[in-house]
């Protein structure tokens, strides 16, 4: 179990359960302890309690959406040093920038590929 | 259209029928004004009827002085006074009742009754008459015949002031009505013509938020198309993610056959992405919202990309696929979006070429602006189908044939994209014996030369 203990965790948020599944096996198989939540509530709430290595957040999420969550994060004390990437299904340059105003290190457009964003996720927790 | 028709046709019968009440309203000006003149004209003729036989009058009562002068004292000259007299009154009388029946009647009847009583007043009758008796009935005579003359020119006098008086009624009547037939054309016109102009605005009113419904259907349609885009992505999202994850072996190791039909769910669900993508272009294209990243580089830099990714492609086909550039000068555009240009336009000529066929992409650079052409083989394109080839999903009539997979669409992002660069898309194409696609963009040293 220490080794367990040693693992980083990344919570994933998508209303999608599939999405939601998909990304956290991709992950789970890398290695990595994952936290569920389906609405950008419970993501915030998730986050609060956890303080995760990194948050990988959907857009279009009911209740808070990603940009607002990205945001409360950005805003409180304990949570602010947290990596997010932003999943946008969005394809507009608007939104990037929204979601980099938000605070946001990375953004992914679906369709992504599982394997591109284990990729970007060990490149941001590989930095630190 | 049809609304529109209607709308002319109403601004015609509208504007016709106040042109016609203003047209009557002034014919029954012109016609009061012209009755007026006239029955002013007449009464003043009539005026001047009842003056001129008053001073036949005058004529008639001196000649009656000198008649009775001469029955008193019998001078010589006074006789032939007395005939000047009557000449007087007959040449005044001549004037009076001219054209008018009943009045030539009374003037004929007044001078003969004076020619008679002149007549009968011979210079022997008054020199019969010696005793002042005879004198006197002589002058009783006369006063007797007077009433012959004195009765129609009384009944001549009344006939022409009453006469000038009812024309005189006449007169003021029309020009009165005249004045309110002008009055009337003059509230028309105003009144049609504020009439007109309402109408003209509410119709143009009910143009223009007819034209804002039109707009708002396009933006609902373009709203819709990219949420349609965005609930597909998701889906989409989910089928490659699991297809990569069995592909992968992590979740167990599969046989040729499933991998070769997993290739092809792969191969299906990528399409359907870029019929996704190609759809969500273009509606941001209707709404105007494509925004270029532009950046500086060698145009044939990504020629030679775009080509050597189609080389598979082609090579199955047994195509010669060529690329051949002089060297020329770089754009400022957007790289990605080129990049789909040209890959557009590659894999429609690998598309509509039979196998063994050719394709050309050559770049060259004239004058201000880059030239690159993309020359295949191919089926060609018939002139009919070449005028709207660049219309969002239009496919051609062979491309429908031969079963050619498309979305009509690939042709409209060509050229929309070379368009918001301020270039131009165009194409040569002979039936049978291939199709040039050729597009032009402006260099980058050009660009600096004009900022």
């Amino acid at each position: 179990m220490s080794e367990a203990e040693e693992r980083q965790v990344i919570l994933v948020a998508d209303d999608d359960p599939d999405i939601l599944e998909l990304v956290a096996f991709r992950l789970e198989r890398a290695g990595y302890e994952v936290v569920r939540a389906v609405d950008g509530e419970e993501a915030w709430q998730r986050v609060s309690e956890r303080a995760p290595d990194l948050a990988v957040l959907d857009v279009m999420m009911p209740k808070l959406n990603g940009y607002e969550v990205t945001q409360r994060i950005r805003a409180n004390q304990a949570t602010n040093g947290i990596p997010v990437i932003l999943l946008t299904a969005r394809v507009q340059e608007a939104d990037v920038e929204r979601g980099f105003e938000a605070g946001a290190d990375d953004y992914l457009k679906k369709p992504f590929s599982p394997q591109e964003l284990r990729a970007r996720v060990q490149a941001i927790l590989g930095r630190r | 259209m049809n609304t529109e028709i209607a709308s002319q046709r109403r601004i015609g019968l509208a504007s016709g029928l106040v042109i016609a009440c203003i047209a009557a309203a002034l014919a029954v000006t012109v016609w009061s004004y012209r009755s007026a003149v006239q029955a002013r004209s007449v009464a003043l003729a009539a005026v001047r009827e009842e003056a001129t036989s008053q001073t036949a009058e005058t004529y008639l009562w001196r000649q009656r002085e000198v008649m009775n002068e001469y029955l008193l004292s019998s001078g010589p000259n006074l006789l032939a006074e007395a005939r000047v007299m009557e000449r007087g009154f007959e040449r005044e009388m001549s004037h009076v009742g001219a054209g008018e029946p009943n009045e030539s009647v009374l003037v004929n009847r007044a001078i003969r009754a004076n020619r008679r009583m002149v007549a009968s007043f011979t210079p022997a009758i008054v020199a019969s008459a010696n005793t002042s008796r005879a004198k006197l009935r002589i002058n009783a005579e006369l006063t007797a015949a007077e009433d012959g003359i004195f009765t129609p020119l009384r009944a001549l006098r009344r006939i022409n002031v009453l006469q000038a008086a009812q024309l005189e009624r006449q007169a003021t009547g029309a020009s009165r009505r005249a004045l309110l037939a002008a009055i009337l054309a003059g509230i028309l016109a105003i009144g049609g013509g504020i009439a007109f102009a309402r109408y003209a605005v509410g119709l143009v009113r009910r143009i223009r938020s007819q034209n804002e419904e039109l707009r708002r259907h396009d933006r609902m349609k373009d709203d819709f198309v990219a949420s349609v885009s965005h609930e597909l992505r998701t889906p989409l999202t989910s089928i490659r993610g699991y297809l990569e994850l069995l592909s992968s072996g992590e979740v167990g190791e599969l046989n040729e056959e499933q991998e070769r039909f997993l290739a092809v769910v792969d191969r299906n669900a990528d399409r359907l992405l870029h019929v996704v993508g190609d759809l969500l272009f273009v509606s941001q294209v209707e709404a105007g919202a494509i925004a270029l990243e532009k950046s500086r580089f060698e145009v044939v830099g990504l020629l030679t990309e775009a080509v050597d990714a189609a080389l598979p492609a082609a090579e199955a086909k047994d195509l010669a696929l060529r690329l051949s550039a002089a060297d020329v000068a770089e754009v400022d555009a957007d790289r990605a979006r080129l990049a789909q240009v040209f890959d557009n336009l590659i894999s429609n000529a690998i598309k509509f070429t039979p196998p063994g066929g050719h394709i050309d992409v050559r770049a060259v650079a004239r004058g201000d602006h880059v030239q690159i052409e993309f020359s295949d083989s191919g089926m060609g394109i018939s002139p009919e189908d070449q005028q709207r080839l660049f219309g969002r999903f239009f496919r051609t009539s062979a491309a429908s044939a031969q079963a050619i997979q498309g979305t009509g669409l690939g042709l409209a992002i060509v050229k929309a994209i070379v368009d918001e660069h301020g270039g131009r898309v165009t194409v040569k194409s002979e039936v049978g014996s291939g199709t040039t696609f050729c597009v032009e963009l402006p260099l980058a040293a050009r660009k600096l030369v004009t900022a």
